[in-house]
């Protein structure tokens, strides 16, 4: 689902935001990336997403060679990914409703449709009430469960959320992690950057560990040894 | 479909949003459209008068001396059976001395002087309206030439062409003018519609993020464009026949243009649904051209 070889990003000259990663996750996987702030996570979703070209070295997602995409080609390959993002990215001036269901309205799903599904992922997240609320009505912590029920609306093939739990408590933040696992289970990749060691705890599974733009780690959790 | 009216709705509330804008851009076509429809209808009402004029012009035959009864009575037979032919009538030598003596007062001994009675006979001719466009008159007047014991024919008509020319001026320098307030126009749509649109930027950039086309995105922007240019040019139109309107009424008082008696025409209809499509495609086009760049979306 995801490669990259040696991809390396700088944003200025001399300073690599990422150096030489290169990594692969495959279909149905789900993948932790941590490190610590300013290590790079962020920059390597945006590569993954097509926002941001690496500087040199080579992405796949999807199929898709990220650095030779035609620009026509990345609306498609953005509405099989959903995104989380870390500053939430909620359309202002329109309900949560709207904000959840936009691109669907022009792939001609029926409102009714619309609704069903946009009823069921706001119940996951908590926020049923809020569905005709505007983004700056709401708090942070529901703002950000609103951008994650944008993402999974549509059981994307990818799931990428950087820092989804970053304003939630940890009772809700588990909430979300079972509901990524559900999502994961359904077929989906699940790539999840955060520094929240708690959440790893909690529903361990492979984790990418950054430091200071390099891939430090690389690890799988050891499955448990068998109690007697 | 759906988009359509999405992108609808979501222009006339962006429309609705930026108003006070909105309404400067519309009247900026609007004076387009009014001085490009004004200069059109000044020339074509210029025109009109000038085939109003034609129709009216009076055809001189010029007889040769001494022609005989005779020939006058077959001169007149066939202008009796000519359907071209409204009404004639015959001016004599004599006749046509008392007129100019009368018309010019101080000349009056001129003719004395020169000793013989040197105005011709003639017969004045007043052509039936209708067909009376200029290559009908000009055909008469080459058939006139020919008969036999006539001098001459004439209609003086030089003045009604130099008309014509001037109408044909006014036209070209309307169009000339319209085209360069339409660019002034266009101007001012690309750039309110730049303005729009970054001043929606975020939601622009969310918009992409989450995975939509170049179209969803400027669907509404040039849904904007046209219904600016739409309107500017309804604007346009409409003050151009309220100044019609004006007009008339000023005439009324006493004729001022002129002195025309007859009313005057507003533009076609086809003419006015010309100028309101052209004033759409340029706010439409307008917007295409303030919005191309979501269609290369950045790297
Ligand atoms: N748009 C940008 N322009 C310049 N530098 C940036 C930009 N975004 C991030 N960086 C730099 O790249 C490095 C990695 O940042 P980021 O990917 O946001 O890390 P993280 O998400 O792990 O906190 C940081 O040093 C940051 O300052
Ligand atoms: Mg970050």
């Amino acid at each position: 689902m995801i490669q990259l070889t040696h991809a390396t990003k700088a944003y200025r000259h001399d300073v690599a935001a990422l150096s030489d990663i290169s990594l692969s996750i495959e279909k149905g996987e789900f993948v932790y990336l941590t490190g610590s702030s300013g290590a790079g996570k962020t920059t390597l979703l945006r590569l993954l997403f097509r926002d941001q070209v690496p500087t040199e070295g080579q992405i796949w997602v999807d199929g898709q060679n990220l650095v030779r995409i035609p620009a026509w080609r990345i609306p498609f390959l953005r509405r099989r990914i959903g995104i989380v993002f870390q500053d939430f990215r909620l359309l202002e001036r329109r309900t949560v409703f709207e904000n959840i269901t936009f691109v669907q309205r022009f792939l001609g799903t029926s409102i009714r449709e619309q609704k069903e599904k946009a009823l069921r992922v706001l119940k996951t997240v908590g926020l049923a009430h809020k569905m005709h609320a505007f983004p700056p009505e709401l708090s942070g912590g529901e703002q950000q469960r609103v951008a994650i029920a944008r993402a999974v609306i549509n059981e994307p093939a990818l799931l990428l959320a950087d820092e989804p739990t970053g304003n939630l408590d940890s009772a809700l933040s588990y909430e979300i992690l079972d509901l990524f696992r559900d999502i994961n289970n359904r077929g989906t990749t699940v790539l999840i950057a955060t520094h929240d060691t708690d959440l790893l705890e909690h529903l361990p599974r492979r984790v990418l560990t950054l430091e200071r733009g390099r891939l430090v780690d690389d690890r799988r959790p050891t499955p448990l040894p068998l109690m007697l | 479909m759906m988009n359509w009216i999405y992108f609808v709705r979501e222009a006339l509330i962006g429309l609705w949003r930026a108003r006070t804008s909105t309404l400067l851009t519309v009247l900026t076509i609007g004076v387009s459209v009014y001085l490009l429809g004004g200069f059109l209808l000044l020339s074509e009402n210029l025109s009109h008068l000038g085939d109003e004029w034609t129709r009216q012009a009076t055809v001189q035959i010029f007889l040769e001396d001494g022609t005989t009864e005779k020939t006058r009575q077959t001169i007149e037979a066939d202008l009796a059976a000519d359907p071209g032919v409204f009404s004639f009538r015959y001016r004599s030598h004599q006749e046509a001395l008392e007129t100019f003596s009368r018309v010019f007062d101080s000349l009056s001994d001129l003719p004395d002087s020169l000793g013989d009675n040197p105005f011709p006979a003639s017969y004045e001719v007043a052509l039936r309206g209708e067909d009376q466009g200029r290559s009908t008159l000009q055909s008469h007047l080459e058939r006139w030439r020919q008969f036999e014991g006539v001098e001459g024919a004439q209609a003086d008509i030089a003045w009604l062409d130099s008309l014509r020319n001037i109408a044909r001026g006014v036209q070209t320098a309307g169009i000339g003018l319209g085209l360069l307030l339409a660019a002034s126009a266009l101007f001012t749509v690309i750039n309110v519609i730049s303005l729009a649109a970054h001043l929606r930027r975020d939601e622009i950039e969310i918009m992409q993020l989450v995975g939509a086309t170049a179209t969803w995105i400027a669907g509404p922007y040039w849904v904007e464009g046209a219904v600016q240019g739409l309107l500017g040019g309804a604007t346009g139109l409409m003050f151009l026949k309220f100044s019609l309107w004006g007009v008339e009424w000023a005439q009324a008082q006493g004729p001022v243009f002129l002195s025309f008696s007859g009313t005057l025409s507003f533009l076609t209809p086809g003419a006015t649904a010309g100028l309101l499509i052209v004033s759409t495609l340029m706010g439409f086009a307008g917007s295409v051209f303030a919005v191309r760049h979501f269609l290369r979306l950045s790297a």
